[in-house]
């Protein structure tokens, strides 16, 4: 490790913890000034923060963290109750159907139709949470949406990634397919683990001064990483598989949930969004302008006209699909992923992260500006 | 409408309280005087009882007995089937345990009779406040019975609280709390009615010890379902060779039927989530392993509405140890219910609900309770039906 190492997490930690703080100030998400201070400090103005071996481990590790926490955060309880799907499904199909034909009118990657079907949950929840609107139906209706969508789009992303990535006969193309039958195996076993060795497995999730819980939990996340390395499949798939897994079988937590949280989002997961930020070089010119608008055309498009599909009425509609519209960690993560398979150029990606911002800062605004105009009809 | 039959002083006071009365006298005069006090009232001929039916409008009414014991009991013969309730008023404890005989609902102490009965016969209030007359100054709060639907929650003496003691001597102005509703009778007679469905011959054996527990602890009436051929029978004694039958059979007649038992004893072993669910939304159901004595008990509070579920745990945790498992912690607003309940122990899920829940039903318990709702706590049903029908102990399904 070299001296300009150290450096580098020192500036990248301090952002870091300043982040939030002035997110609180800014009332935008702390996910938006980290990326914005990375490019701030990045490649496109100060080159403070360079590139190294070191940073990108870490950042790696940020995003199979994020990847994980993705999964961890998906409510199986609300999500397998049929009646709480009906209308979200109904909604996804219809959205990701217009998508695909836009993306391929346009000539676009595949990538590009999960980029925009995909929604951030954690933009969807707080804002709801904020109007408290969460517990009604309208809200019930949004947040199982977010993680339906969040839930697909991943999964779709990972197929797309490990038909991709293979090639040759069928065993090397069903070979990555193994993840699935591993990660059924181990749901299978988790469950046999509750029911046989249930004083064992309750330590995991209590406060107990040797964290167990933590240690386990990290060794899944890198045992499926490892597998998926090794079945030739992305390491993110096998994050989101853990973090899945986590949330599948033991449905509930809160104290494990929150340490891991603490280690995602207070330290590996910021460095995730600084460095991508520090390595985004921003070209202004006209062609991202209408890059960028375009994205935004299609993203609003295809989530605010099958609204009207599920929701009768106007506003509630209009809303809905704004809020749905709202993108941000998994539309970065799946854009750095895309950016190294070399689906997309460093161009695209620099104009889809600032998308992704921009949706990020004006959905929620205009959801809530919206919702307390027509506040009576909401619900 | 209320058919009050009676003209002393607490017919007149329960008619004063309610809207919807008359006032059935048996002396013509008396009739007459009540009418010129503003009271509805009408004459009835005691030597043609027998044609009540014929005059008054039974069916849709409910008949209050407020006269002496031989005439309350006289009419009680006639209207009791036909009229929609039957509530006698009672003073002395001996009459109220004729009217328990006689399966009539009751309220004793002619002194709180009116304001309880007014109250309750409707259920406009679930509580009530019952000021204490000289009628029932120097009684013991234990001779004052107040029906199957009401209990007394506490007594207020000289403005200070008393703890409401079976041997506590009531004083003139003491007033009452009471508390009426459905729950309450469940508190009393938790399984009054059982119905038994035996599904497999070869459990027949663990059934029985069960319903007898049952029999011996709260005095169940007891309806054995089983097959006679092909035709389903229901009967009180049990068996001698019952012949199996399926619970769903056994459900579907009791639906037809629209009766309501307190619970359901069956030895049904098939996962079944429809059949489980039907069965819960007629009565708790008891799946018995062949328990000789309910001396642990555990219960999972895993349902949103759980007073059902805890009245049943209570009702079973007197005389033994019962460990109530709350899956989340808000639902400790519920612990006032049950501080005073002795032998019982509370605990709250801090670490994973599933896991805490599976570890304490795989301890040694010998009943557990859980709600077949299951809409707090986020165990799977997977998870659940395996607490149901894989533990050792005896499951109540709620």
């Amino acid at each position: 490790m070299e001296v300009y190492d150290f450096y580098n997490i020192a500036i990248i930690t301090s952002v870091a913890f300043a982040s939030p703080i002035l997110a609180e100030r800014l009332r935008v998400p702390a996910v938006v000034v980290e990326i914005v201070a990375g490019i701030i400090l990045g490649v496109s103005f100060l080159n403070l923060i360079k590139n190294s071996e070191w940073v990108s481990f870490l950042s790696a590790l940020g995003l199979i963290f994020l990847m994980f926490l993705s999964g961890l955060e998906i409510d199986f309880n609300l999500l397998l109750k049929k009646e709480n799907v009906f209308r979200p499904l109904i909604y996804l199909s219809i959205s990701f159907s217009l998508v695909l034909l836009i993306t391929r009118l346009l000539g676009l990657d595949f990538i590009y139709a999960i980029l925009l079907t995909n929604v951030s949950v954690g933009i969807v929840m707080p804002t709801l949470r904020e109007l408290k609107i969460e517990t009604s139906n309208f809200g019930q209706v949004g947040i199982v949406t977010s993680l339906l969508t969040d839930f697909t789009t991943m999964f779709l992303l990972s197929i797309y990634v490990i038909l991709l990535t293979t090639e040759g006969g069928i065993l090397q193309i069903a070979l990555p397919f193994g993840i699935f039958t591993i990660f059924i195996l181990s749901y299978y076993l988790g469950r046999l683990a509750i029911w046989y060795f249930p004083d064992f497995m309750s330590k995991w999730f209590e406060e107990d001064p040797m964290e167990l819980g933590v240690r386990g939990s990290i060794a899944i996340i890198i045992f499926f990483v490892g597998v998926s390395y090794f079945l030739g499949v992305e390491a993110i798939l096998g994050a989101f598989l853990a973090g899945t897994l986590f949330s599948l079988t033991f449905r509930s937590g809160e104290v494990l949930s929150r340490k891991l949280f603490g280690i995602g989002y207070g330290f590996l997961i910021p460095i995730f969004f600084i460095q991508t930020g520090a390595s985004t070089k921003l070209i202004f010119d006209f062609s991202a302008i209408y890059f960028i608008i375009l994205l935004l055309l299609i993203a609003y498009t295809v989530k605010i006209f099958p609204s009207f599909v599920v929701f009768g009425d106007r506003i509630k509609a209009l809303s809905f699909g704004i809020l749905q519209t709202s993108k941000l960690s998994l539309t970065i993560a799946a854009v750095e992923i895309g950016f190294k398979l070399g689906l997309i150029s460093s161009f695209e990606k620099t104009n889809i992260i600032l998308f992704t911002i921009l949706t990020s800062l004006l959905s929620p605004t205009l959801f809530k500006f919206y919702t307390k105009k027509y506040e009576k009809l909401i619900d | 409408m209320f058919l009050i039959f009676g003209s002393g002083r607490v017919a007149r006071e329960i008619a004063k309280k309610l809207d919807d009365y008359l006032l059935i006298v048996e002396d013509r005069s008396l009739a007459e005087k009540l009418e010129r006090e503003g009271f509805k009232a009408v004459w009835v001929d005691p030597e043609d009882l027998i044609n009540l039916p014929l005059n008054l409008p039974l069916k849709d009414s409910t008949v209050i007995l407020a006269s002496n014991l031989s005439r309350n009991l006289k009419i009680a013969e006639i209207v009791k089937g036909i009229a929609r309730d039957v509530i006698a008023v009672g003073e002395k404890p001996e009459a109220c345990s004729i009217y328990s005989e006689m399966g009539i609902s009751k309220v004793c102490g002619t002194a709180i009779a009116a304001t309880v009965l007014s109250e309750v016969s409707e259920l406009k209030r679930r509580y009530v406040e019952v000021k204490i007359d000289r009628y029932n100054e120097g009684q013991n709060l234990k001779d004052l019975d107040l029906g199957d639907f009401c209990t007394i929650l506490s007594v207020i003496r000289d403005g200070k609280l008393m703890k409401p003691h079976p041997e506590l001597r009531l004083k003139k102005g003491d007033i009452l709390g009471v508390l009426c509703g459905r729950e309450v009778r469940y508190t009393k007679h938790p399984f009054e009615e059982v119905f038994v469905v035996l599904t497999e011959e070869k459990n027949s054996e663990k059934l029985l010890k069960e319903v007898e527990l049952f029999k011996s602890k709260f005095q169940s009436h007891v309806l054995f379902m089983h097959k006679i051929g092909d035709t389903l029978a229901c009967t009180t004694a049990e068996p001698e060779n019952p012949n199996p039958v399926g619970l769903d059979e056994a459900i579907r007649i009791v639906k037809e039927f629209r009766v309501k038992p307190d619970l359901i004893i069956s030895d049904v072993g098939k996962k079944d989530d429809s059949l489980l669910e039907e069965t819960t939304s007629i009565a708790p159901l008891l799946i018995a392993k062949g328990k000789n004595a309910y001396e642990k008990i555990l219960t999972i509070v895993n349902t949103a509405d759980p007073y059902d579920l805890l009245n049943a745990a209570v009702s079973l945790g007197i005389s033994c140890k019962c460990k109530i498992l709350f899956l989340d912690v808000s639902q400790l607003s519920l612990l006032s219910k049950f501080t005073e309940t002795p032998g019982l122990e509370i605990k709250v899920s801090k670490g994973n609900q599933v896991i805490d829940a599976v570890k304490e039903a795989r301890s040694d318990y010998d009943l557990i309770l859980v709600s077949w709702k299951n809409d707090v706590g986020n165990i799977d049903f997977g998870i659940l039906k395996k607490i149901i029908f894989d533990t050792q102990a005896s499951v109540i399904v709620v």
